[in-house]
Formats: C-alpha cells, structure tokens, sequence
C-alpha cells in the first residue's frame, strides 16, 4: 500500500467556505433607549438620580413594556423600582393624550408602585387597571385617578390618595387608604390594619373583615365594613359614619366610636337601616332598661 | 363493465403521478441530507429522514426532538413541486433545512420553548399557540436567510408557498366540496385570507429584509402594509431582545389573526352548518386516499389551520420532548429563572404534559411541629423542597477525602480444601501438587472475611450548622444559604457519608446525622426567623450523642425541652467550659464529622463560637459559609481561623465549583 504524507492527507480536503451574512438595518428601536433608561433605574443607587424619562409609549405599549421587565426579575431592585418606572411612562403617556391604561401583571413577579404619582385631571381622570395583583403602595399618593385591581395588593394602597377612586377586588395589606382625601376606596375582601387612618372625606368600604385601627382618626369618611374589625376601629375619628351590619360588630362598637359627631348606620337582618348618633344610643339605652 | 373500467382509469391517473414523484422523492432523499448536514455539520443529527404520504394533524413537516428525525409529509411537498413550481431538491432541501434549524437555531432547548411558551401564553388574545409558532420560525429562518448559500433553499420555499396562495391552491378536494356545500364563494374566502395573511406578513420580512430575495411578495397599499414596516423595526437577530420582539411581533401577529378570525366566522359557521346537514352524504368517500381516515370535525380543523395558519405547521410543543428533556429543560429554567418563575414554568409544563416533575412537600408554616411532641416555633417550608432539590442538583462539589480510621473487610486464609473443577483458579494452591492442576487432589486455600480498623481516605459525615435566624433570607423566597446546604447535603449524601443538620437561630433545632436525605432537606428549609445565637453547649452535647450510638434512638429536636427531657440539662456539665475536653470516641466523632456553617456572619456570641472552632479545627475541618459577605466578611477573614475555609458567596453563581476540605496552599 502506498503510503501517503500529511500534506497527502491534506491534498484532498477542501477547506469550507465561510458565509459571510447579510447586514440588516432594522433602523432605530423605539425599545432599545427606553430599555437602556430602564437598566440604568436598576442599577442606580438611589432612584430619584435618574432623570425623567420623556418617552410617550401608547398604553398597550406600556403593558408590553411591563411583560419585558420580566427578564430582570431576579435584580435586587426589580420589585420596587419597576413599578415607579412604569408609573412614570403612564404619566407621560397620559399627557400625551392617552387613556386607559392596562398591566396584566399575571406574569410579574410582585411589582410594587404601581400607579405611584400618577395625576389626572378632575375633567379627565387617568384610568388605570390593572389584570392580576399588585404589591406595595398601589395607587399611591395617586391623584384624580381611577384604579381598579383584579387581584389582591400588598400594603399602602391608595395611601395619601386625593380625589382618586381605587377598587380592589380581592384582598389588601396593611395601611389602605391611610391619608387619602376625597377619595372612594373599596376592598372586595379583607384588609389589614389601619385601613382608613387619618383618612380626609373618603368613603372605604369593606366586604370582608378590617384589622386594628380601621378608620381611625378619620375625618368626615364614610367607612363600611361588610365583616369584622380588630380593636380601636375608629378611634379618635371626626364626624365619620361607620356602616355595619354584623350585630357582634354593633355591640362591640357603637358605645366607643359615637363621639365626636361620629354615626354608626346599622342595616338589620331584614334590610332596614337605622342610624345611630351618640344621643339616639342614649336614649336607646335608657329605653332598653326601662 | 364499461364504467369500471372508466372509473379504474380515473383513480390510475390520481394516483399515478403521485407514485412516480415518490420514487423521485426517495432517491433525491440521502443526496440531499448529505449535503444539509455538511452544511450544518451537526453530530447528533441522523442521516436519515421519513418520508411520509402524509401527516395526520401536522400536514406539512416536522422535527422529531425526541429521536432527533425529520418528517416529510408527500402530499404537501407534491403540492410544493406542482402548484408552487418549485423543483423537487429545492422543497426537500428548503424543508429539511428549516426543520433542522428548529433543532439547531431556534428554539433549539426545550428550556427555550418552556420560557416562550410560558412568557406568550395569556398575552395575545388567544392566539398564543401561533404566535409561538410564527416566533419560532422566524427565528429560526432569518438566521439562516441571513446567509444568502445557506438560506436560498428556504427563500425559495416561502416563495412557492406564497405562490400556493398567490394561485388559490390551498384546499384540498375535500375542502373545495366542502365550500361547494356551504355555497361559499371560494375566491371571496381566498381574497380574505390573502388580506389577513400572516404567512404573507412574516414572508414580507424575509423578502425586505433578511434575504433580499424576491417572493412576489407586495404589501403595498393593504392592510398588512403598516404591520411590514412595524416588523421590520424588530432585529430578530438580537437574542438579547428576544422578549420585547416577542411580545411586539405577537401583538401585531394577534391583531392580524383576529381580524381574520373575524372574517372569517360566518364562513366556518356556514361550513359547519353544511357539514351537518349533509353528514349521510358521500362527502365522508371523496378523501383519504393517502392518510387514515378522519372524522368531519378534524378535517374541517385542518382545513382551519390551513386557512389561518401558519404555513409550515411544524411548530414544536412542550409534548413532543421526551420526560428526560423535559427533566434538563426545567434544570435549566430554574437556575436562569429563578424559584417564583420556575414553579410558574413548572406548573404550566404539568399542564401541558399531564405529568408531574417534582416530588411535593406539604406547607407546615408557623408553629409547625417536627417529629417530636413539643410545640415550636420553627416553620417548616417541606413545600420547598422540590425548588432546592433541582437546583442543587444542577450544582457539583469536590469534596476532598480524609484519612479516617474506619472498619475495613479483609480476607484471610483460614484453611484448605479440595480443589474442583469450576473453583476459582485464583484460590488454588499452586505448590500443593508440584505445580499440576490436578482436581480433587490439588489443595485450594479457603479464605474467610474478617474486620479490622484500619485508616482510609473517606469522605466524612457532614455536620450542617445552618443559620436560620431573622436576617437571613427565608428559605420560601429562594434563599442561597439554604441552596448552599442542599448541594453539601446532597454531594456527601452521595458519597455515602451521613448528613447532620443543626438549625440554629435563638432557639436551635437537630438532626442527628442520617441517611434520610428527605428529613435532613426538611431540616434545611426550616425556619425560625429570631436572633442570632450559636448555643455551643447544646452543640456539643449533640455531638456526644452521635459518639454513642445507644442514645441515638430519639432523633429529631425542635425546643430545649424536648431535649433536656430526652438527655438531660447539658447547661449543668458544659456552662463554665469553653474549651473541649476530648475522650477517644468523642475524638473520632469530631475527626470523622466535616463541620460547615451556614450564616451571614452576624452572631452575637461570635467569640465563643471562635474559640469553639479554634478549638474543634485540630481534629476536624471546619468550613463556614458567609452569605451576604460585604456586612461581616472582614470580621471573619480577620480571625484568620486554623483549619478552617471561609467560603464567601452572595449570589447563586458563587456556589459553582466549590471544593470542600482544599488541600494546603503552597503560596499564600
């Protein structure tokens, strides 16, 4: 057998093209400075260093934008600081012109801030949905704003909230609604404790139970409780009125909270409702000994 | 006699051409898959393809992932070659390069397909399942486009496909009875689709765009036309913006199909009423003459697809991937993804397979109760076990053996015997017969097994210190010192040592060191969530309790009195003692124990848990592994501890490639 060299070997073989690919211009991405912005938010140490962002995303476009953050989840500043960012991006949209803003958030992973600032118009309120739950300080310090939640949100929801309108189906956290002013807030569920506080011309209605202090120190609100309340339910309140309508809650809390110029309406099992100021218990009292 | 034979001659000439081009099919066939795999010169792929009449339920082509195979269905490349004037090696080569491509390009990993699948699913309107698939061939074929060789096989492909459409080839005989019946304009339909054709769309990009080749493609002045220059935006290239192009190509892709399911409702309703009116007729005998036979429901579902999209309905599912793919597919989405994401992908893959992947632990959160009969404080989070259980198995350690005194078999000959035919030729004694072999004569020694202590090179027990207290992450939120514990327990676990587990926060709760890798997992996403306090008494009473193996009959300890009640107040004997004072058995516990910490650094009875290990790192090798290591790293590393490794790790990656007991370094 002839033996043959390496370059024998060699001699034979032919060396494979290289394909050169094709440039493609796909020209300048409306996504990619906004993503750019959004990572230097991550990153930042503290986020008020970030400048304002200027881009006007259309509101679908925003909840696409939310999807997308889904990417940097596991960044340690990815919970609280998205939420500000998109919050932020409604406004611009919102100035813009635009309306009716929509976040699933049945794919985020607890995104706190959602609707944080945002500031409509008393004419033209910003509408704000969102598809899932939302973490800490939903809708706060929101102004002329309607926000309605899917799911349960976390604490501080509608706090310092002026002229807003927030609806929660399913359950809220701590502090709900704490300083709102001229605001409607409603909790499909339950909530923790301090719903309500400090509260200025609200009216907070509750379907299920209410933690400590809810409506305390609250100022001519309306607050309803479909449920139960944990102890010190409007203490030091001002001229508020307390809807319930569980007997046990009525027994437990009428003879604290009727000062001030505070009213307990109380609806019967058969559906009459009846309003009890600090004199007509009185007398009611008395008339019972008797 | 006359009509049979006129009724014999039609069926011929439907069958006949059919018949030659599988012939030409089939010869063209190894040819052409030599020359796709020396283009994509990939190992894992056979040279091989099946060649079907046809495909029931996916009508075109599709790439096996679990046998790496591609399909080829006849009729619709007979269809290609005919109607979309297209020659045969240009369909087959086209077809088998993008089906390959789904293997090798996109998505490539069946983690990939999980991810997308979940990030589309509930996004777009209902039309998830073709948005993944248009997803999936896009990216599969600009990469390949791209390169004008490579891709102009594929171009050509999208070109005769379009012509199909172009021409109004798209149904079946069937399928024009069908619209007979329903009294449905056919043209009026087909206008409709061409209007809302995404197949259209998506080819506009490859023509404009990536393979600047021409497909007859002109969107100008229609509907599409708008949603072409959208697409053309997104570079499909960039896999770091996979998520965005994603949900922007979806959005554009939802809108055109519900625009055309719109269109096309009435038309569909009138199909199905037609369908049943006429379900006796002989609308059932006019098909299937190369495939089973189908029900009405299915073919009007084909016929569907057909008119809907996409084209090459060859999209890969979650289903199509074997249980061990799908098993590394989840591997990897839990270290990209993390543990919220990953039980989100891992529920949505249980839905979609029917099958189940992890085993289930039950939540026993707060006031939980452990195997003994006191109440405690310490939660239980069994329901984290799976999470952690995967990841550390995606982790490896080098665990350095040492020289422990152990009791080793050895054989020993105790006397002889007749040697016999069939006995091990090693046993017999050669000298016994002068070196003949003779059986029944020749003697063979007996040997007998016997114990001895002897030292070896073992890996040791594990002994896990792990701290649980308030400021440390909770094991339910993804916790990377519970990670760190699960990959030391379960690499010793496999290296048949036994593993131990001290869970210590104000209060600590024990496990004596076991094989029972479920319990020590259980110990190990336990939680207490109080303060920082090592109770080194306590430690070392347990550490006598494994050197007498006759009060190891109770094993699990959760409060201070379960365990004084059970051995007695340790404080009595160990209070005043820092130090330890060692007997031999106690001695070779230590020795045979590999001791790691698991903590933040932050102990509030730092000094006398120092001089604890100072005083256990003669014997024994002490690891510690400070997690969040910039609040209390320079206080350890300062101590500069004997014998003892500090391990910093502050994100998951910190924990590959880890070495436990590194031999001495020679350069400090």
């Amino acid at each position: 057998m002839k033996r043959t060299g390496f370059e024998g070997l060699l001699k034979e073989h032919e060396v494979g093209k290289v394909e050169v690919e094709r440039k493609v211009d796909t020209g300048q991405s409306d996504y990619g400075e906004l993503m750019r912005k959004y990572e230097e938010v991550l990153e930042a140490k503290d986020y008020s260093e970030i400048k304002t962002i200027d881009d006007i995303l259309a509101p679908s476009d925003i909840n696409a934008f939310l999807q997308v953050t889904i990417k940097y989840e596991q960044h340690q500043n990815y919970d609280w600081r998205t939420g500000k960012f998109i919050s932020q991006l409604i406004q611009k949209s919102y100035d813009a012109g635009n309306n009716g803003f929509v976040l699933n958030t049945q794919k985020v992973k607890g995104v706190h801030n959602l609707g944080y600032k945002i500031q409509g118009t008393k004419e033209r309120k910003i509408e704000l949905k969102i598809e899932g739950d939302a973490g800490y300080n939903c809708g706060s310090n929101s102004k002329d704003s309607t926000i309605t939640i899917e799911g349960n949100v976390g604490n501080d929801c509608g706090s310092y909230s002026n002229n807003s309108t927030i609806t929660i189906a399913g359950n809220a956290g701590y502090d709900c609604g704490i300083y709102s002013k001229n605001s409607t807030i409603t909790i499909g569920g339950n909530v923790g404790d301090y719903c309500g506080y400090y509260s200025n011309n609200s009216i907070i209605t509750i379907e299920g139970n209410a933690g400590e202090r809810c409506g305390g120190d609250s100022n001519n609100s309306t607050i309803t409780i479909g449920g139960n309340v944990g102890d010190l339910c409007g203490s030091y309140a001002h001229d508020s009125t307390f809807k319930i309508s569980n007997p046990e809650l009525f027994y437990k809390l009428v003879p604290k909270i009727l000062t001030n110029g505070n009213k307990v309406i109380y609806t019967h099992e058969q559906g009459i409702e009846k309003t009890y100021t600090k004199w007509r218990w009185l007398l009611w009292q008395k008339w019972t000994k008797h | 006699m006359a009509e049979m034979d006129q009724t014999l001659e039609q069926l011929i000439k439907k069958i006949e051409p059919k018949i030659q081009n599988s012939e030409e099919w089939e010869k063209l066939l190894p040819e052409v898959i030599e020359e796709v795999h020396t283009d994509f010169y990939h190992p894992l792929i056979p040279k091989r393809a099946v060649l079907a009449p046809r495909l029931p339920g996916v009508g075109t082509a599709f790439f096996d992932f679990r046998t790496n195979e591609t399909y080829l269905s006849q009729e619709f490349m007979n269809q290609l070659h005919t109607e979309g004037e297209l020659d045969i090696r240009t369909v087959l080569t086209g077809l088998i390069k993008h089906e390959i491509g789904h293997y090798v390009i996109y998505p490539r990993e069946c983690s990939t397909l999980m991810y997308i699948h979940h990030f589309a699913e509930g996004q777009f309107k209902g039309h998830e399942k073709k948005v993944v698939a248009y997803w999936n061939d896009v990216k599969n074929n600009t990469r390949q486009i791209i390169k004008p060789e490579r891709g102009k096989e594929i171009m050509s492909l999208y070109r005769g496909l379009n012509t199909l459409l172009e021409k109004g080839h798209i149904f079946n005989e069937w399928e024009k009875k069908l619209l007979e019946l329903a009294q449905i304009d056919k043209n009026e339909l087909l206008a409709i689709i061409r209007k809302y054709s995404v197949d259209r769309l998506v080819s506009g990009i490859y023509q404009d765009q990536y393979g600047k080749l021409d497909l007859g493609i002109n969107l100008k002045g229609e509907y599409l036309e708008d949603k072409l220059e959208q697409l053309k935006k997104l570079d499909f290239l960039n896999n770091n913006n996979d998520e965005i192009n994603l949900v922007l190509m979806g959005n554009i892709v939802a809108e055109v199909s519900e625009k055309l399911a719109e269109e096309l409702k009435p038309h569909i309703q009138k199909m199905q009423e037609a369908l049943k009116s006429t379900l006796e007729s002989g609308l059932n005998s006019t098909d299937d003459e190369a495939g089973e036979p189908k029900s009405f429901e299915e073919k009007l579902k084909d016929m569907i697809q057909k008119m809907t999209g996409p084209a090459i309905a060859d999209s890969p599912d979650i289903k199509d991937f074997s249980d061990q793919q799908l098993e590394e597919g989840l591997d990897k989405i839990i270290r990209k993804y993390g543990k919220w994401r990953y039980e989100k992908i891992r529920e949505e893959v249980e839905r979609a397979t029917g099958k189940k992947f992890d085993r289930r632990g039950e939540k026993t959160s707060g006031g939980g109760r452990g195997i003994g009969t006191a109440k405690t404080n310490l939660a239980l989070n069994d329901d984290s076990i799976p999470y952690y259980e995967r990841l550390s198995r995606t982790h490896g350690l080098y665990i350095c053996p040492k020289p422990l005194l152990v009791d080793v078999t050895n054989t020993y000959p105790e006397g002889s015997d007749k040697f016999r035919v069939g006995d091990p030729a090693s046993e017999i004694n050669v000298h016994s017969t002068g070196g003949r072999i003779l059986p029944g004569i020749t003697k063979k020694h007996k040997y007998r097994a016997g114990k001895k202590r002897d030292t070896q090179y073992r890996v040791p027990d594990l002994n896990i210190w792990l701290d649980s207290s308030g400021s440390m992450p909770n094991p339910n939120n993804g916790s990377v010192a519970v990670l760190a514990s699960f990959i030391l327990a379960r690499n010793y676990w496999e290296n048949g040592a036994n593993v131990g587990v001290v869970n210590f926060s104000g209060d600590s709760a024990f496990l004596l060191p076991t094989r029972d890798l479920l319990g020590v997992y259980s110990m190990l996403t336990a939680f207490w969530g109080g303060g920082t306090v090592v109770n080194v008494n306590k430690i070392r009473q347990y550490l006598d309790l494994i050197s007498k193996p006759e009060q190891r009959d109770f094993q699990f300890y959760t409060t201070e009195e379960e365990f004084i009640k059970q051995h007695g107040d340790y404080k009595r004997f160990y209070d005043k003692d820092i130090e330890i004072k060692l007997d031999q058995t106690l001695k070779e516990t230590y020795n045979r124990i590999d001791t790691v910490m698991i903590t933040d650094g932050g102990i509030y009875n730092l000094q006398e848990v120092v001089e604890y290990i100072n005083s256990t790192a003669k014997i024994t090798r002490n690891i510690i592994f400070l997690v969040d290591p910039h609040s209390y790293s320079n206080n350890w590393t300062e101590m500069n501890l004997p014998n003892t490794q500090v391990v910093k790790v502050d994100k998951i990656e910190d924990l590959i490639g880890l070495s436990i007991g590194l031999s001495k370094r020679l350069v400090e």
